[in-house]
């Protein structure tokens, strides 16, 4: 009986094998050799890079450098063979002899960092800066966040530091001078504080873990029936919607006689909305961007909203409105849309593009710049403003603004007609 | 008493046999008693609904609670725990899983476990607050777990690695998107990273060393459109897609140096591929760009000899799974199944904002590559966890499978007819119907 239990047994489990598959392979793994790079890594990336850089940058004269040369002597360094740090320093001093902000180079470390570190939030003073190494070297705010250690030790934007824990800002530092701002949170630091029109004074902040925020602020020019709407440093995700709001408040009931769009402190261009902005004020073509070797042309279908497209605009710039809003601002003084008061901008116009390199570093390269319709090279020449007013930021405050007075004059002075806009506005420019 | 239980074996038997043997497109329903008789082959692992982790053999027998501490939410303010991602390690003893947990007003959690079939050995690798997890792949070795994770803070993909018998995980690269193969003596991984649709120079085709401080090496041609590269299981060869000198997309056979050897086809589109087990051959689709994902004809070609091709019978499908003996290939055909419009329904639409939910389905059929035959298994709705993974079907090949060890059978995870979500079985023989073993989202079979 029990060997009758076992025979089915046996039976069952050949019968349940019945038509199988047949034998199971196994892989048998094996050992992969260690790469052996021919040419060495590093003379690979430094080819790789600068070949990135003479294939694409966007200019090709490359503002007189010698780039051919400059491959044949930084090459042979290369090859002599560098450590790490060595080979960054080398490539650092190649893209030093362009101009500044043409290339970005970052290790793979460094980009690893990137991904990981939120850049939004950090430790510091809680305030956007500027540098400024003329008339004398000091740091601009900006715009200082709300709540922050910068605004709970009563700094506020236009106000300038001039040292830090009693060392001066230096021209030499540049806007690395933000590592002597930002610190651990808890710690202190005394900075000689200038507000505009006043003595310097010290301020004692204690830095904390701030977020950047700031967001478009505005409201009515009093008696003059003039919209101002303050762009922030950066762009942020709601810009485009609160825009349109902003644009339905100010025309709430009224006729607006004018819309003054600072663009001042606008200096982060990265994620601007260009398109939907120009569209909301403009219509067409208004200019290219360009690549080594190709053209886009910039044409938006304009959108009336709130008589956006019929209201006068006067656009504040200076030396920090730099990208995206810099294009913004040269885009509609050439489609005669608007009148440009305040400083020349940098022409930081340029489009970035990223490369890889064989050692998993990166480089940016500025590959695209912009040309206005009418030809000109904002990335050379930079935006030059109709009504030029000789007044920084740190020299001007909410109260006491003269620059966005000239805009209120220019939008005042303007001949009141009943044909379009970019119309009166010629014919306003003309007159002088 | 005992002649009618030697009859009812009789029976039994009888029916295993024509069930074995059946011709092709006869289905039989599926019967209890074979779910006890049948041979076992492995485990199958899966993430049951009430979000833990579990395990069962085919059979939906020797079912073990890996976890049983989840909590699904019922506000979105609710505390919460839940399990995901489970991942077999190559000696199929242990299983990894993702864990997430957290509360209104706390910081939410995430971690990786790593624990033992049965559930009796948990322990936690890996745990953080800043980067949340979402795709595991064990080392050849077993020895550690290289896995995908999102940086909360600025939205980036980091790939890391951490040892499994405890230590530090380090971070070894960022890119998105991000794939990659271990080599088979997980000494080196050759990534395929960065480079979305607006910046193609951002990508990188590279190896990473392993070996403490991570050494990355670029390889020198010009990555043409694909996800996953893929290492042959014997280590002696690489598979990746490149852009010829003439321009054109190609599929290559490189050394493990990277040196191309051999272009083994040319393809419009986008391409994703996969070595047979015992390395001898390599199966493809190449067709649309699905961003991600392709969908396209599956062509399964020698290894050796290029020109030795067969061609699935479909055209439009969206992934593939290699069966462990190389003998066959178990792929997804989509379909989408348009609601039935109820009357006035055009009407209802018009006025409601709501999009028609729009149903896909899934043929799944089975493709014997030695005789070049074809063969329709099922058509089924998988559940969405399912769906989510099969445009990176190329990269969960690479760590997981839905095959049986034994070949005859896959797992997957569909919903039944009363839309609950299940895990079932189905034989690759397309001789019986799927079978259901439990309430479940996404199941995988073990290696061994």
């Amino acid at each position: 009986m029990k060997a009758r239990w076992w025979f089915l047994g046996v039976f069952l489990s050949l019968l349940l094998n019945a038509c199988a598959s047949g034998e199971r392979a196994s892989p048998t793994p094996t050992i992969s050799p260690m790469p052996t790079p021919t040419p060495p890594l590093q003379v690979r990336t430094f080819e790789a890079l600068w070949s990135a850089i003479q294939e694409n940058y966007v200019y090709p004269d490359f503002h007189g450098v010698d780039w051919q040369a400059i491959h044949k002597e930084y090459l042979t360094r290369v090859e002599a063979g560098l450590t790490a740090d060595e080979f960054g320093e080398v490539i650092r001093s190649m893209i030093a002899r362009l101009p500044s902000g043409a290339v970005v180079w970052q290790t793979r470390a460094e980009r690893i960092q990137q991904a990981i570190e939120d850049t939004r939030t950090y430790e510091g003073i809680g305030a956007y800066i500027a540098f400024r190494a003329t008339p004398e070297p000091r740091v601009v705010l900006l715009s200082v966040m709300p709540g922050s250690p910068a605004a709970e030790a009563g700094l506020q934007a236009h106000d300038s530091i001039l040292a830090i824990d009693g060392v001066p800002i230096r021209v030499d530092e540049g806007e690395t001078v933000v590592q002597r701002i930002r610190g651990p949170a808890g710690s202190q630091a005394t900075l000689r504080v200038r507000s505009p029109g006043r003595s310097p004074r010290d301020v004692q902040v204690t830095r904390a873990r701030v977020t950047a925020t700031d967001v478009l602020r505005g409201g009515m020019i009093p008696r003059a029936s003039i919209g101002y709407l303050l762009f922030p440093p950066a762009p942020y995700d709601e810009l485009g919607s609160d825009m349109l709001n902003s644009l339905r408040v100010l025309s709430d009931g009224r006729e607006l006689n004018g819309l003054i769009l600072d663009l001042r402190i606008a200096t982060i261009g990265g994620g601007w909305p260009l398109t939907p902005l120009l569209a909301l004020f403009a219509n067409g073509n208004l200019g290219e961007i360009y690549t080594r070797t190709s053209t886009q042309t910039i044409t938006v279908e304009g959108q009336d909203v709130f008589n956006s497209q019929r209201v006068p605009l006067a656009i504040l710039i200076g030396p920090d409105t730099q990208g995206a809003p810099e294009i913004f601002a040269a885009a509609l003084q050439a489609a005669g849309r608007a009148v440009l008061v305040g400083l020349p901008t940098p022409g930081e116009v340029e489009g970035i593009t990223e490369f890889a390199l064989p050692d998993g570093s990166r480089v940016f390269i500025a590959t695209s710049s912009y040309r206005t319709p009418d030809g000109r090279e904002i990335g050379l020449t930079g935006v030059t403003p109709d009504v030029t007013v000789n007044a920084d930021w740190d020299a001007v405050t909410i109260e006491d603004d003269p620059v966005r007075d000239a805009a209120v004059r220019a939008l005042q002075e303007m001949p009141r007609r009943s044909s379009g806009a970019s119309r009166r506005l010629r014919e306003w420019s003309a007159q002088g | 008493m005992k002649r009618t239980g030697l009859g009812l074996i009789g029976g039994v038997l009888l029916s295993l046999l024509i069930v074995g043997c059946l011709p092709e497109g006869v289905r039989v329903p599926q019967s209890p008693l074979l779910r006890s008789l049948e041979r076992k082959a492995g485990l199958i692992a899966y993430v049951g609904i009430d979000g833990n982790i579990y395990t069962m053999d085919q059979g939906g027998g020797r079912q073990r609670a890996i976890t049983d501490d989840a909590k699904i939410p019922e506000t979105a303010a609710a505390e919460f725990r839940l399990y995901q991602s489970p991942a077999w390690s190559p000696d199929s003893r242990r299983i990894a899983f993702i864990g997430v947990r957290g509360a209104q007003d706390t910081p939410g959690t995430a971690s990786i476990f790593v624990a033992s079939p049965d559930g009796a050995e948990r322990r936690e690798v890996f745990t953080s607050q800043e980067r949340v997890p979402f795709y595991l792949y064990w080392s050849p070795d077993g020895e550690r777990l290289s896995f995908l994770a999102t940086v909360i803070a600025t939205g980036n993909t980091v790939l890391q690695t951490v040892p499994v018998s405890g230590g530090e995980a380090q971070v070894v690269d960022a890119g998105q998107p991000y794939y990659w193969v271990w080599s088979p003596d997980s000494r080196r991984m050759l990534i395929h990273a960065g480079g979305e649709a607006l910046t193609p120079s951002a990508e990188r085709l590279a190896f990473l060393t392993l070996n403490g401080e991570v050494v990355e090496e670029g390889m020198t041609v010009r990555p043409a459109r694909f996800q996953a590269p893929a290492w042959s299981p014997n280590g002696r060869r690489l598979l990746l897609a490149a852009r010829t000198t003439e321009g054109k997309s190609a599929l290559l056979l490189a050394d493990p140096q990277g040196a191309v050897e051999k272009e083994l086809a040319t393809f419009e589109g986008t391409i994703a591929f996969g070595w047979s087990p015992d390395s001898k051959k390599i199966a493809y689709i190449a067709g649309e760009d699905q961003q991600p994902g392709v969908v396209g004809r599956l062509t399964v070609i020698d290894a050796e000899k290029p020109m030795a091709v067969k061609t699935a019978q479909e055209d439009r499908i969206a992934a593939f799974f290699w069966s462990p003996d190389s003998r066959k290939i178990a792929y997804f055909v989509p379909s989408v199944l348009s609601p039935t419009p109820e009357p006035n329904q055009a009407e209802k639409s018009a006025r409601s904002e709501q999009p028609q939910q729009l149903t896909v389905l899934l043929t799944l059929h089975v493709f014997d590559v030695q005789r070049g035959r074809d063969r329709r298994i099922a058509t089924f709705q998988p559940t969405s966890q399912f769906l989510g993974i099969l445009p990176y079907f190329d990269q969960y090949q690479r760590s997981a499978t839905i095959w049986s060890p034994d070949s005859r059978n896959l797992v997957l995870p569909a919903y039944a007819s009363d839309g609950k979500p299940g895990i079932w079985v189905v034989p690759a023989s397309g001789a019986m119907e799927m079978r259901y073993l439990a309430d479940g989202l996404l199941a995988f079979w073990s290696w061994k």
